[in-house]
């Protein structure tokens, strides 16, 4: 693998992604959950509940990897890519860099401070968060299959795109806080 | 057939004798040791390297204590499994490091299946358990590739058999679980258009059950 980015991977199924104290009672195994997650359209956002929580489901088109492009305190970009051979980390970041219309949107309250995004199979209860702010957790059933990331507290706009640049075909999640903090709310 | 007791005591003193070697082996087998060189040039060895334990800060994280019990009792039958055949082999006169070279002859001729090395790549050692548990991207690529991705559409292209599959099984026509071959083989069997082509939904479901597998081989293999 060329390169070095924070990725998360799905074995086929969709992507939920909220914020950690809320996901920690996703539990993919549940096949009534699972199939649910899975109702979400190609390249699309969809809220789910569960257990009196939320969080939001992310279709990136079968298998494959998401890699985390972009990072700040109040934002952050997801991209999954179809291109051989594969892209070093300028490339990925550069793919990311692109004004689209996006296909859903949807907020995210973040209370927490740490999102973690994951392949929607997991049994988000069952895994144990890395010590540090952002990270890989353990206890995933596969792999590279989620991701921690530290993001300061408030309302997010979430929004998903499916673009081509540069003949690369792209899949994008983007998270950016609102401004006004009742926003989106 | 009838023993004499000068024979159970041979039998007896061979299988006390045999034991710190059984011990040896059964410690290289579960601690994942290598057992054997690609070029073949190397017999196996017995010797216990502390280097191979787990790292002291090795955490399998809380998922996988629901799997503990599972995990001892695969490990005691492997063991017993191990047990019974070298006292079958010591019964017929045969002596384990017999047994334990027809094992790595039969890895080396799994690895003569695949052809020559891709050029380049070193001669590497074979190893009998995975070093690490499977991980899509880090050891066959991300997403299917663009050709997949058209040869299937509007489907979805369905790796046979799946990429985690592969990496602990291997292929299923005889050759070398994924983890036993280099990344520029596993990156070939990734881009290779031998495959399905699905709707979505069967994917989703088989991604599904891959999550239920891949638990089952990380148990198995004490991840």
């Amino acid at each position: 693998m060329k390169t070095q980015l924070p990725y998360v991977s799905s074995e086929g199924g969709p992507i939920i992604i909220g914020d950690y104290n809320d996901l920690i009672h996703w539990n993919g195994s549940d096949l009534t959950l699972y199939n649910q997650a899975c109702k979400v359209m190609e390249f699309a956002l969809m809220p789910i509940e569960f257990s009196g929580k939320r969080g939001l489901i992310w279709d990136f088109s079968g298998p494959g990897t998401a890699f985390l492009v972009k990072k700040g305190d109040a934002e952050l970009v997801f991209i999954k890519y179809w291109s051989r051979p594969e892209l070093s980390d300028s490339s990925l970041v550069e793919l990311a860099d692109v004004a689209t219309e996006s296909i859903s949107s949807n907020s995210l309250a973040v209370m927490s401070g740490r999102v973690l995004i994951i392949w929607a199979a997991e049994d988000a209860s069952k895994i144990v968060p890395p010590k540090t702010a952002f990270g890989r957790p353990k206890g995933l059933a596969i792999d590279g299959s989620g991701y921690f990331i530290s993001l300061a507290v408030g309302n997010y706009k979430v929004d998903t795109s499916h673009y081509f640049k540069n003949e690369v075909e792209v899949a994008a999640l983007r998270l950016r806080r609102l401004d006004d903090p009742m926003e989106g709310a | 057939m009838r023993r004499s007791l000068t024979q159970w005591l041979r039998l007896f003193i061979t299988l006390l004798l045999g034991w710190s070697a059984l011990a040896c082996s059964a410690v290289s087998i579960t601690l994942a040791t290598t057992t054997t060189a690609y070029d073949g040039r190397n017999l196996p060895s017995c010797g216990y390297d502390p280097a191979q334990q787990p790292k002291p800060d090795y955490d399998r994280g809380s998922a996988l204590l629901f799997s503990k019990q599972e995990s001892q009792l695969l490990a005691e039958r492997a063991l017993l499994a191990v047990f019974a055949e070298f006292v079958a082999a010591e019964g017929e006169g045969g002596p384990l490091i017999q047994w334990e070279f027809d094992f790595v002859k039969d890895l080396n001729a799994q690895r003569q299946g695949y052809g020559p090395l891709p050029a380049g790549e070193k001669p590497y050692q074979l190893t009998l358990f995975p070093d690490t548990p499977y991980d899509r991207a880090a050891q066959y690529g991300g997403s299917t590739t663009p050709e997949q991705r058209a040869l299937a559409a509007p489907f979805s292209f369905d790796h046979d058999p799946s990429l985690v599959t592969h990496y602990y099984e291997g292929n299923g026509q005889g050759g070398l679980p994924g983890f036993n071959l280099t990344q520029t083989e596993r990156i070939q069997q990734y881009e290779s258009l031998n495959g399905n082509i699905v709707p979505r939904s069967m994917q989703n479901v088989q991604g599904r059950q891959m999550m239920d597998y891949s638990i089952q081989q990380k148990t198995l293999r004490g991840f």
